[in-house]
């Protein structure tokens, strides 16, 4: 793993995302963005009166939230926000419609069309079109049911009689061109090209010492520094194992240094494959095709594009599909390159104004927050607002009597009451540590006070007082007891 | 928090409301009580309610405020005071000399007075014999639940006892003297102009039942009153004051009192300490009424407001001691005697005339609310709005293939879907029970789909529809381990439609029968340890110096007695 060049960004640690994956963790990044800028937040159990969005066939907790400045407010559902219509969602999810809009108004896209299953037009259509070329459901998704790289005549018609045997529920499909290169995933807001990912199937490299056992076992160990890739490992299961064999490995094999190793067929990243970072290895005629596409849709200020770079030309490429509703945390957590922050273009484009604010490096518990509306026991939750002037920060040793007799859930109290932030937690048999942060640097004179008075039961000997820096390390809002 | 029945306390006093004797988790009392009854009666009417922390900087402390509305008008609460009340209002009520000034210029009676911050001793002796009439009564201007308090004071040398007791002793420098008014004191809740509810706050008391002795009758006592949300958390502490006041009664804490007889513990009223509050609604004079009308009128804008008085028994004239806004209603909702006072609705009615109760079976999680609200993570919580319905319940146990085929899911969206609140329980027996309350519309419309497209691959052989006798908390909720078969199954049980006052009658029987169950074992627990007491008592008693002087005494009466057999 040698040479791997790799940026996170530092406001988004392990800590600030834990445990929260998939879509939620979309809304969460552009949630968080906004507020920390300052902007008020509200989390919804479900559409509002005032904000009707498509919602994609998914649920809503977790994933629907305004954000709101003094005099507006806006909406979002995941990554998608209000600027972004219902009826330009309805056509994104329509790939057929997009990819015929799009041909029209000059935006490059595969050759295909639609043919009945029975239709024996589509053999000449195929030769018109040259081989090699893929089928797939209309309408389909998952990658379920596409057969790619045909190519021939007799490949396709094997393909036919294969789908119609697996996939008796689809009558029409969609034969398209093949097209040789690289897929690229190009996040666009307003006219600008934000990220570029290149995602590629689960893979190893070899180092010429060490077995293809060891080499995943790696690969899954330096994928839990990064947050969104740690709980998605890549599983040695049929499909690994059927590739080694075709390579004529076994898990037991030496790979040669540098030979990298595809692990499977599908680039899906929740199987072990990578997001590699690519703004700067796709050209700008290539970029420019994703923000023309964005064009030709009506209301459609911010998506992600699939594109194809063609492998003999990198000034050429096609657009496969558009996603109003596109997943972002890759963009934010690539396995190599730099963090592209689409959230940060989201809300600058949605609220301009709040373009170079200082930002709040604290975090909120999105859990807890999420909880009542996940049960539908409330209706709506708003954020405490974010502290965004300077912190102070003080670190207290308390020694005494302060464990089992409430003085840490005392502390907790008197610190939420003083909007102090921070910890308290035990060390040693006699002893408690207490990390406070506040805006407010007087308030801690009388916080100090409390720690020394204690509660009922605790009986304190010894405070020793530390004044630290706050590092630029993100903070959760609150006090918390924390236990080991 | 749970959604299960078992937290929240069914309470069989026949004189309390009865759409409150369910609805009261056992982990609200105090403050939390009075906010809580109200925020519920709103939402309980279909109304749009909305918790918000708001830090006093002030007071040190995070309040929990809230707005209730119907989408035109939205009123602010603080406790249990609405925006009708404004502020200003509350800072006449607040101050003692400026509410005698509003009280005075309209006519009505309260017990004359001065406050004293820096003179010494002898001018307020000098002054009080000046411009007051013995007995007088010398309190803290910033006390607390009575501390420091002196009553009844007759002559000069007594106020200069006092006066040195309250001021030198105990540090309060700043001290109120006033007429000392004999007679009972009430708190009177008035609305709008009209009298809810009077309340008599009784000292911590027991009454004898002819069998315990003291020390057990207020240990039962603080039992029953950790089952009532008015007193839940403030027991009789056996401290000095009751001490004192059972020797008065020349009784020890072993003594038992006779059946019937009431024994005062303390001489202070509060019910911090240990007090009852007795609903006095009924026996309060007309006119007394009338005086507490005029007081809370005398005062602009203080719709709201509970006003103490005493009713002086030489005159039967009721005389104001207090304004307060922010008023705890749990007294008044749960008296230790007498009837219920329902001001939660009256509030209601006064800023939401025309909204009624949709329902009385479902309640929220106010705790939860709380505990969000001060974990400094969360700003607002806004509950969700009940349609203007009547509500039903049903409950649903179905069998077939359910497991591991997306049917709690299914029901789980489809639940939510149509807006309904409950629960879905995996049980051990493989069954599944589904429990919903929502509009009629809903409720079947959910049956339908239930019964007619569940998913593919769930298989139901049998539906059994059900009548839910318990509460249910609001949303929907997926159990995935059958906790109601560890909890009281007659609660959780859904029930075949059947006579419903048959079913009541079991279960008030078995309620009963488990808390005389409760009783039996603490009195066996008590006995146990009395026992080991008294063993232990023997044991000293035999190892002790006297008893082993006197054995060879006892072994020769031992002889004797034998010897005349």
């Amino acid at each position: 793993m040698a040479g791997r060049n790799v940026e996170l960004k530092d406001n988004l640690t392990e800590e600030v995302v834990e445990g929260i994956k998939g879509f939620k963790l979309c809304a969460y990044s552009v949630a968080l963005e906004g507020w920390r800028r300052g902007l008020k937040l509200t989390w919804y159990k479900d559409e509002t009166d005032l904000c009707k969005m498509h919602r994609a066939g998914g649920s809503t907790q977790g994933k629907f939230f305004s954000l709101s400045s003094e005099d507006k407010s806006h909406y979002f559902l995941r990554s998608r926000g209000d600027g972004v219509t219902n009826k330009a969602v309805n056509l994104c999810g329509n790939k057929e419609s997009t990819l015929k809009l799009l041909k029209k108004q000059g935006v490059p896209t595969p050759e295909g069309n639609i043919f009945d299953i029975d239709d024996d037009q589509m053999f000449k259509y195929a030769e018109s079109i040259g081989f090699p070329v893929i089928i797939k459901p209309l309408n389909g998704s998952m990658g379920r049911g596409v057969y790619t790289n045909i190519n021939s005549i007799e490949a396709l018609k094997d393909a036919l009689d294969d789908f119609k045997d697996k996939y008796k529920r689809y009558k029409s499909i969609i034969l398209e061109k093949h097209h040789h290169g690289q897929e690229y995933r190009v996040y666009v807001v307003g006219e600008k090209v934000v990220a570029v990912t290149n995602r590629i199937p689960a893979n190893i490299t070899g180092d010429g010492v060490q077995s293809v056992r060891k080499l995943i076992e790696e690969k899954n160990e330096a994928r839990k520094d990064n947050p969104y890739l740690a709980p998605k490992p890549i599983k040695i299961d049929y499909e690994v194992k059927l590739a080694l064999k075709n390579n004529g490995l076994d898990m037991d094999s030496i790979l040669p240094e540098g030979q990298v190793l595809y692990l499977r067929e599908k680039s899906n990243l929740s199987s072990g494959g990578d997001p590699i970072e690519a703004n700067d290895k796709i050209s700008e005629e290539v970029k420019q095709i994703a923000i023309d596409a964005l064009k030709v849709v009506p209301s459609l200020p911010h998506a992600g594009v699939d594109i194809i770079v063609d492998s003999e030309d990198n000034r050429k490429g096609v657009v496969l599909e558009i996603n109003a509703t596109a997943e972002i945390s890759f963009h934010l957590f690539p396995w190599e390159g730099k963090a592209r922050d689409v959230p940060g273009a989201i809300i600058d484009y949605y609220f301009p104004e709040s373009v170079g604010k200082r930002k709040s490096l604290a975090y909120f518990d999105y859990h807890s927050i999420i909880e009542p509306l996940k049960t539908w026991a409330s209706e709506e939750v708003v954020v405490a607002p974010a502290p965004r002037k300077e912190m102070h920060r003080k670190c207290l040793t308390v020694n005494g009597k302060v464990q089992k007799v409430g003085y840490m859930n005392y502390i907790r109290r008197q610190a939420l009451k003083r909007n102090i932030h921070g910890t308290i937690r035990k060390d040693g048999p006699k002893q408690v540590k207490i990390d406070a942060m506040s805006t407010d640097e007087k308030i801690f004179d009388e916080f100090i006070d409390v720690c020394y008075k204690g509660s009922k039961k605790s009986r304190v000997d010894h405070v020793k007082i530390e004044d630290k820096k706050m590092a630029y390390t993100p903070y959760k809002m609150g006090f918390v007891v924390e236990t080991e | 928090m749970k959604k299960i029945v078992k937290d929240v306390i069914f309470l069989n006093n026949d004189e309390w409301l009865d759409h409150l004797k369910d609805s009261i988790p056992a982990t609200i009392s105090g403050d939390k009580l009075s906010i809580y009854a109200i925020a519920l009666e709103a939402w309980r009417r279909g109304l749009k309610v909305s918790f918000y922390e708001f830090k006093s900087k002030f007071r040190k402390k995070i309040i929990i405020n809230y707005t209730i509305s119907d989408g035109t008008r939205e009123v602010k609460f603080t406790y249990s005071t609405g925006s009708d009340v404004t502020g200003r209002a509350k800072g006449i009520s607040s101050s003692k000399t400026r509410t005698k000034k509003y009280l005075e210029s309209e006519g009505v009676p309260f017990p004359k007075g001065q406050k004293f911050t820096s003179k010494s001793n002898d001018e307020i002796i000098e002054y009080a014999e000046n411009h007051l009439d013995f007995p007088i009564v010398v309190k803290p201007a910033s006390g607390k639940m009575g501390r420091g308090v002196v009553a009844n004071i007759r002559n000069k040398e007594e106020l200069k006892n006092a006066l040195e007791y309250v001021r030198e002793r105990l540090g309060f420098n700043e001290v109120i003297l006033e007429e000392f008014i004999p007679g009972e004191e009430y708190r009177i809740y008035v609305l709008n102009g009209e009298v809810l509810a009077g309340l008599n706050r009784m000292p911590a008391n027991v009454v004898g039942d002819g069998v315990n002795s003291l020390r057990k009758l207020i240990k039962i006592k603080n039992a029953e009153r950790e089952q009532i949300p008015s007193v839940r958390g403030r027991s009789i502490k056996i401290d000095s004051e009751v001490k004192r006041n059972i020797k008065d009664y020349d009784y020890t804490l072993d003594s038992v009192p006779q059946k019937g007889e009431k024994i005062l513990l303390r001489k202070n009223s509060n019910l911090s300490t240990g007090g009852d509050p007795v609903d006095a609604t009924e026996i309060l004079d007309g006119k007394v009424k009338e005086v507490a009308v005029k007081a809370a009128k005398s005062v602009p804008d203080l719709v709201e407001c509970g006003v103490d008085l005493i009713v002086d028994e030489r005159d039967g004239i009721g005389k104001v001691i207090e304004l307060n806004t922010s008023v705890g209603l749990g007294g008044h909702l749960f008296p230790l005697e007498g009837k219920s006072r329902d001001i939660p609705s009256a509030l209601m009615d006064y800023y939401f005339p025309g909204t009624e109760r949709i329902t009385t079976d479902l309640y929220f999680d106010f705790t939860k609310v709380t505990e969000m609200l001060k974990s400094g993570n969360v700003h607002e919580i806004i509950l969700p709005v009940l349609p203007q319905e009547k509500i039903i319940k049903k409950s649903f146990i179905t069998k077939g293939k359910l497991e591991k085929v997306g049917f709690v899911n299914f029901v789980r969206k489809k639940a939510r879907y149509f807006n309904l609140n409950g629960f879905v329980e995996m049980r051990s027996d493989k069954s599944v029970l589904i429990v919903v309350a929502g509009t009629e519309r809903s409720v079947n419309n959910f049956q339908e789909i239930l019964t007619k497209y569940p998913p593919k691959r769930v298989r139901i052989d049998n539906i059994t529809e059900g009548k839910w006798q318990g509460i249910l908390e609001a949303g929907f909720e997926v159990i995935r381990t059958a906790k109601s078969e560890k909890a009281e199954p007659e609660q959780r049980v859904a029930i075949p439609v059947v006579d419903d006052g048959h079913l009541q009658k079991l279960k008030k029987t078995n309620t009963n029968l488990k808390k005389t169950n409760v009783d039996l074992n603490k009195t066996n627990k008590d006995l146990e340890k009395e026992i080991a007491r008294l063993k232990k008592e023997n044991e000293n008693f035999q190892r002790s110096k006297s008893w082993q002087v006197t054995r060879p005494l006892r072994l020769l009466s031992k002889k004797m007695v034998k010897r005349k057999n």
